[in-house]
This record gives structure tokens, C-alpha cells and sequence, in this order.
């Protein structure tokens, strides 16, 4: 009688455990989706003011079409490929300021400059949903790895996520203001 | 006032509390010594006369320490206002300096860093423009004090500077910057159901070191991460070193709070030995702290958020 009760308890234990670890994995991919989707809509609100910006330097530079074309072409991207999106966005704003600096009005105008205000606190919001989202994959991939977790991980089919990289296009990307 | 007038006026005013107290003392020493002679005496006459010397003495007395308080506060009034108030116009523009105004209670409480306690005053508030930010400040004293029967004792919950800074990026959550050491403040994470802040959550950065530093908790983990970047962690750390006591920071209603309890009372001149370019040296350094803040922490940055014209 008394191993049978020592089985049972020992039955609910790692019951109790199990259910823990599976709850504290099932938070965590919430939390990495939430700071994920947080990528996607920093993402799609630089592409809005890319665009924006876009309509404004129109104004000054009509002939600078290969440019404003890029631009349409980069929200197909935001879905499917975020860190192609994210380059190409780069790239694009890179060229607008570029042109812009050709345009002392357009520089000064207080439309422009509300625009580039605007863009460097979403490039901040982006940077910091990128941060948020490799902190709470290192969090995750570091439970699945570790003992005894990685028992439940395995049993769950838990894999991990993958770290939002910044490649060299974002690492060398143009200082505006 | 020229600098030669305001000395010379507060030359004489603080003469005259040297004066009123010294006399005041000294009534109150020969008043006691009355007492005693009367009560070792054995004729009636000379227990009455002393009697009525000791009550002459000690309502002369009384009357004289009224008199050297009420020129006390006479003489501080004309040092903040005619002193302090220049020397921080000389630093700050659009300045608004109340001596005896200061941070409402229900305004620290609604921070939650501070144990509220049962004792509560802040004066000195100043509120002006420090190279084109916008802050408020105060100096701040909360204790706590508690009497049970004869014994009675009063416990200071935090005492010193608090500073309220316009920031320059929008943000909608609440975050809090705990520092791992500062005694006095609440140590722990506050109470969901006494909280009237948003749920908070314990954040850690990826720098080790401010995580070791400081103990973070934010209502939008988002949001903090977009206030506290790996440079502005760098950045709060050295400030934090550069104070030298415990420092919390809170970021509310988008401003940036910092309270440091560092145990003084800022701007209060001395009666006994007071010099007056002593005092304005004490100012000018207490206003160098407030243009380092904003240096440091690069507030005068618009990068981010257009700043409204002072």
C-alpha cells in the first residue's frame, strides 16, 4: 500500500512539473509572437511613412522614378519576408535622404522634417521589437535546451525560434537627421 | 539689489537673530537660575520675587525666540528670493521658483517608488527650462512616524531631490528603474491590488551589468524597450555613479521622474557663518547637476518628438 501511494505521489509530482514547464513554454512562444507581431506592424508603419515621404519628395524630384518604384514594390515583402522588407526599406530611405539633400526646400520643408522625425522613432520602435523578440527567443531556445525542460520541450515539439538578424544593409544603415 | 546691498541687508538681519537669540538665551539661563534660588530659599519674599523674575524671564524668552524664528524665515525668504532666485535664472530660463511651494503628495504617491509613510513635505519647487527641456523639481521629505504609548519614533523614508523631466520620445506605459541598492525606497515589486499603476512586469535588459544595477518593472514591455536602448542603459549608469546615492527613475505621463535620496535639503541657507558666495557656488553646482542630467541623458534631443517652444 505504502509504494502505491509513493507511486501516486511521485505520479503527481511530475504531473505538477510537467504541466508547469508546459505552461511556462506555451507563455513564452505567446510572448515571442506578440514581440514579433510587434516587428510586423513597426514594419508596416516604416513602410507608411517611407511611402509618405515618398509623396513628399515627389513634390521636388519628379524624375527620381526607379526609387519611388522600389517603394511599391517592398509591401508585398513585409508578410513574407520581414528581413528583406526591413533592408529594402532601409535602402529605399537611404536613397530618399539622399535625394533629399539635393533639395535644400525639401530639407527645410517642416513636412520633410516631421517626416524624418517620425521615421527615426519607428526605426527606435523597430529596434526595440527586434531587441524585445531575441530577448524572448534567448529566453525560449535557452529553456528548450536546458535539463530537465528539454524533456518536456521534446515531448511537446517544441523546436524554438529563430533570432531576427540584422544583416550588413541594417548594420551600415544611413544616420538621418 | 546689488550684491553689496543684499550682503549688507542680510549682514544686519542676521545680527539681529544673533541678537534676539543670544538674549533669549540668556533670559532663559538667568529665568532657570531665578527658579532654583527661589525653590532653595527659605523666605517667602524671596521665593516670590524670584517666582515672578523666572515668569518675566521665560515669556521675555519666548517672546525673543518668536521674534529671531519669525526673522529666521525673514532672512531665508530674502536670501531665496533675491539670491537663489537670480543664480537659477542665471542657469534656467522661463523660471518659476516657489520657496514654500512644492510636489503635492497625491503627485509622489501616484509614482509608487516611494513608501508613502504618514509625514509628508517638499518645498523649493522650481519649474523651468534647463538648456530647452522642460522640468519640474523639488526637494522632498517623506517618514514615517509612529508612537506606541510613551515611546515614539520616526522612520525617513526618503529625503532629497526629486526631479520630473519633460522626455523626448512618446510613450504610453509606466516604467520603473529600481536601484538594486537604494535603501529607503520600496524594494519590491508594488502590490497588484494596492497598485493604481497599470500590471507591471519584471523586465531585464541584455546588458548584465544594468541588470545588476537595477530592477526593472514595466506595464508594456515594448514600450520599455523602446525607452531604455543599450546606449541610454549606458548612459543611466553613468548618471547613477555620477550621484553617488540611490536613484530611482520612473518614466510616467511622459515624463521622466528621477528621485535621489541623498539626504539633504537643497537651497537652504545657513544663519551662523553663511557666506554669500559660498551659497551661490552651492547653487551653481546644484544647477550644473540639472544641465548634466540633461547632457548625459541627451533630453535636449528632438530626434524623436518635436519639443514645444518655452
Amino acid at each position: 500500500m505504502g509504494v502505491l501511494y509513493g507511486v501516486l505521489i511521485g505520479i503527481a509530482v511530475i504531473g505538477i512539473w510537467f504541466i508547469s514547464v508546459y505552461n511556462s513554454f506555451k507563455k513564452m512562444v505567446v510572448r515571442c509572437d506578440e514581440a514579433s507581431s510587434g516587428i510586423d506592424v513597426a514594419l508596416a508603419k516604416r513602410y507608411d511613412l517611407i511611402t509618405n515621404l515618398v509623396a513628399t519628395v515627389k513634390g521636388y524630384a519628379k524624375h527620381e522614378e526607379s526609387v519611388f518604384t522600389q517603394v511599391a514594390q517592398i509591401r508585398s515583402l513585409i508578410k513574407g519576408n520581414r528581413s528583406a522588407a526591413a533592408d529594402q526599406l532601409d535602402e529605399a530611405k537611404g536613397k530618399l535622404l539622399a535625394i533629399a539633400e539635393s533639395y535644400p526646400e525639401l530639407k527645410a520643408s517642416a513636412n520633410f522634417l516631421d517626416l524624418q522625425r517620425s521615421l527615426s522613432d519607428v526605426e527606435e520602435h523597430l529596434q526595440a521589437s527586434r531587441r524585445l523578440y531575441n530577448h524572448m527567443v534567448a529566453a525560449l531556445n535557452t529553456k528548450k535546451e536546458q535539463f530537465p525542460s528539454n524533456i518536456v520541450a521534446g515531448m511537446i515539439g517544441e523546436s524554438g525560434r529563430d533570432f531576427f538578424q540584422a544583416d550588413e544593409i541594417q548594420r551600415s544603415r544611413v544616420e538621418i537627421g | 539689489m546689488d550684491q553689496n546691498q543684499i550682503e549688507q541687508k542680510v549682514a544686519s538681519i542676521r545680527r539681529s537673530i544673533q541678537f534676539l537669540t543670544v538674549t533669549g538665551l540668556t533670559c532663559l539661563v538667568i529665568g532657570v537660575f531665578s527658579f532654583i534660588s527661589g525653590i532653595l530659599s527659605s523666605r517667602q519674599t524671596s521665593i516670590d520675587g524670584a517666582m515672578a523674575a523666572f515668569a518675566f524671564l521665560m515669556i521675555a524668552a519666548i517672546i525673543l525666540f518668536v521674534l529671531s524664528y519669525m526673522r529666521t524665515t525673514q532672512y531665508k525668504r530674502i536670501i531665496k528670493n533675491e539670491v537663489l532666485k537670480s543664480c537659477l535664472e542665471k542657469h534656467f530660463d522661463n523660471v518659476n521658483y516657489k520657496a514654500e511651494a512644492g510636489f503635492s503628495r497625491e503627485e509622489i504617491a501616484s509614482t509608487e517608488l516611494v513608501s508613502m509613510g504618514n509625514r509628508f513635505h517638499s518645498n523649493d519647487y522650481l519649474s523651468a527650462y534647463c538648456d530647452g527641456v522642460y522640468f519640474e523639481r523639488s526637494d522632498v521629505l517623506v517618514q514615517d512616524h509612529r508612537s506606541s504609548g510613551k515611546s515614539s519614533y520616526t522612520v525617513t523614508l526618503f529625503r532629497g531631490r526629486w526631479m520630473k523631466w519633460e522626455f523626448n520620445k512618446n510613450f504610453h506605459g509606466v516604467l520603473q528603474i529600481r536601484g538594486n541598492s537604494s535603501l529607503g525606497f520600496r524594494s519590491r515589486k508594488p502590490f497588484k491590488w494596492a497598485s493604481s499603476l497599470p500590471n507591471m512586469e519584471k523586465l531585464t535588459f541584455e546588458n548584465p551589468e544594468f541588470n545588476k544595477q537595477f530592477t526593472c518593472y514595466a506595464s508594456d514591455s515594448e514600450d520599455a524597450y523602446y525607452l531604455i536602448t543599450p546606449h541610454f542603459m549606458e548612459k543611466l549608469m553613468k548618471l547613477t555613479d555620477d550621484f553617488d546615492c540611490p536613484v530611482y527613475y520612473e518614466f510616467l505621463q511622459g515624463y521622466l521622474h528621477i528621485a535621489i535620496y541623498n539626504d539633504k535639503d537643497a537651497f537652504e541657507p545657513k544663519v551662523m557663518g553663511f557666506d554669500l558666495q559660498g551659497y551661490q557656488k552651492e547653487i551653481d553646482e546644484d544647477c550644473a547637476l540639472l544641465h548634466q542630467v540633461v547632457e548625459i541623458l541627451k533630453l535636449d534631443d528632438d530626434h524623436f518628438k518635436a519639443r514645444e517652444e518655452n
